[in-house]
């Protein structure tokens, strides 16, 4: 009985400690123009703009505007495509191609073309999606193919290196060697910079690759502790289909292997040393989505959850910012431009 | 037996059958399937901006083989049909890639990855007045200006 008692009591306690947060809505955006499209990045550029990527098209924000850049096109400030984007310095990196780097300014209230860059590749496809530029180097997430050994299995690399101004091929790490064809790279990748790493961590698992910037190899991962309701991906999932030329079959596949499992929805550092994670809760009891706080000093303990049902966008000066219903072109209840400033009341 | 009036109509009708099938054989398919260029009207751009009509680059040349793609089409055929061009070229043959894209930097800034490759710029407004191909990238065999042949490049 008392070793029972001794083996729940951390539990109980970490339950009460949990459940002492919660969220205070102490502002709301509310804009005209709707955009369509997912969510695919959400960030605060450096002068305290939130630049929101729905779809293709970047968008800045701010409490009295919401000005679309770098709209589609082939001139100068246009682009053809967009995989992701990220911060530059203090300008902004749009990846227009996996090795095209338009880089845009800030003029006059919008982002205006100022220079592109190009990275070194080689022929095999890369499925990138998800950049981060820091102390010096293009982290770019997603899935690298690096060659076909045999028709049927491939070897990958999860995450690429390019050093700035540097012609060199770039660094391939976090491989998978022999694995066969499925549509994994349609799951997206969080990275985020915390002091000397570049930390890592994919939609369906909850762990964190940590990078070192020194070594540029991955030095520690870790396994982070899910609560009860958390629904682990299905392992049928991302397995290869042919389609047949039936284009919305394929949609309405992304949508339920988005939205079928406690997938990541987006991954912050909140005031400089927790870990902010957003899941799908996959339930509407308590609300869509649940918040994680994980302390990073303190061995990644899991120190609060909040649900909601909005989506987490970024965080500022300990103010948490949403976007109102979820994820516009994929929950239903995202059908206006609005986005909710909360506060965590400890 | 069969009246004459009603095989009059028979006959309208065979008609009629027949016409339908050579139109969609020979004109709706085609138009669909296959690939054409007027070499003589086009104008492309060097990377230092001069422009050049195409006719004028091949006219010395008995055989030529001309690269045609987008910057946004699958890179490992480009880079495929990037490699031909560069086997071609070093087989003695006038090797041309010509980019569709209307930004002529975003043309530079690729072409500076391939080494041993003449690339050139041709404007989308023109590759729709003059070239109907329904995929790229695209592989084209000149002989004494005229195409002889092509080749849709894919994995």
């Amino acid at each position: 009985m008392k070793r029972l008692f001794a083996s729940i009591l951390p539990f109980i306690l970490l339950a009460g400690h949990i459940y002492c947060i919660e969220l205070k809505r102490v502002e709301t955006w509310n804009f005209k123009q709707i955009y369509k499209g997912q969510i695919i990045s959400s960030f605060f550029d450096s002068s305290g703009d939130l630049i929101i990527t729905f779809g293709i098209q970047p968008v800045l924000l701010n409490k009295n505007n919401s000005i679309p850049f770098a709209t589609f096109g082939q001139g100068p400030n246009e682009i053809t495509h967009l995989y992701t984007l990220c911060k530059y310095n203090e300008d902004l990196a749009l990846f227009e191609d996996v090795n095209k780097i338009k880089v845009f300014t800030k003029k006059g209230g919008t982002y205006l073309w100022k220079e592109t860059l190009w990275l070194r590749r080689d022929s095999l496809p890369f499925f990138l999606k998800s950049a981060l530029f820091y102390k010096g180097y293009f982290f770019l997430a997603g899935m690298k193919i690096l060659r076909f050994p045999a028709p049927d299995n491939m070897d990958t690399a999860n995450l690429q290196i390019f050093e700035q101004h540097s012609n060199s091929p770039g660094k391939s790490i976090m491989l998978e060697v022999g694995i066969k064809p499925d549509r994994q790279y349609e799951i997206e990748r969080f990275l985020l910079p915390y002091k000397d790493h570049v930390l890592y961590l994919k939609q369906n698992e909850m762990k964190i690759h940590f990078i070192s910037i020194d070594k540029l190899e991955v030095d520690k991962t870790i396994q982070l502790f899910t609560p009860t309701f958390y629904r682990s991906m299905p392992k049928n999932f991302y397995i290869w289909k042919d389609y047949k030329g039936n284009h919305r079959e394929y949609l309405i596949d992304l949508e339920t292997w988005a939205m079928s499992y406690s997938a990541i929805t987006n991954v912050i550092i909140y005031k400089n040393d927790h870990l902010m994670v957003q899941i799908r809760t996959c339930s509407q009891e308590n609300g869509k989505f649940a918040i994680l706080l994980y302390d990073l000093k303190n061995n990644y303990q899991l120190e609060g959850l909040i649900f909601l049902n909005d989506l987490l966008l970024a965080e500022r000066d300990g103010y948490i910012y949403c976007y109102k219903g979820g994820n516009p072109g994929l929950d239903d209840t995202a059908e206006r431009n609005e986005i909710i400033i909360y506060r965590i009341i400890d | 037996m069969l009246s004459e009036k009603t095989l009059d109509y028979l006959i309208i009708i065979f008609s009629a059958l027949l016409v339908c099938v050579f139109i969609f054989r020979f004109i709706i398919k085609d138009n669909q399937k296959s690939f054409s260029i007027n070499v003589a009207k086009i104008t492309i751009s060097r990377l230092d901006g001069t422009q050049i009509k195409l006719v004028d680059m091949v006219k010395n040349k008995d055989e030529a083989y001309i690269l045609l793609f987008r910057l946004n089409d699958c890179y490992s055929c480009i880079t495929k049909g990037l490699s031909d061009l560069q086997n071609l070229s070093k087989s003695g043959y006038e090797c041309i890639a010509i980019v569709i894209h209307d930004c002529l930097p975003d043309v530079k800034g690729f072409a500076e990855m391939f080494s041993g490759i003449s690339f050139h710029q041709l404007t989308i407004k023109e590759q729709y007045e003059y070239i109907h191909s329904p995929y790229f990238p695209v592989i084209l065999s000149l002989k004494n200006k005229r195409v002889v042949n092509y080749r849709f490049i894919t994995l």
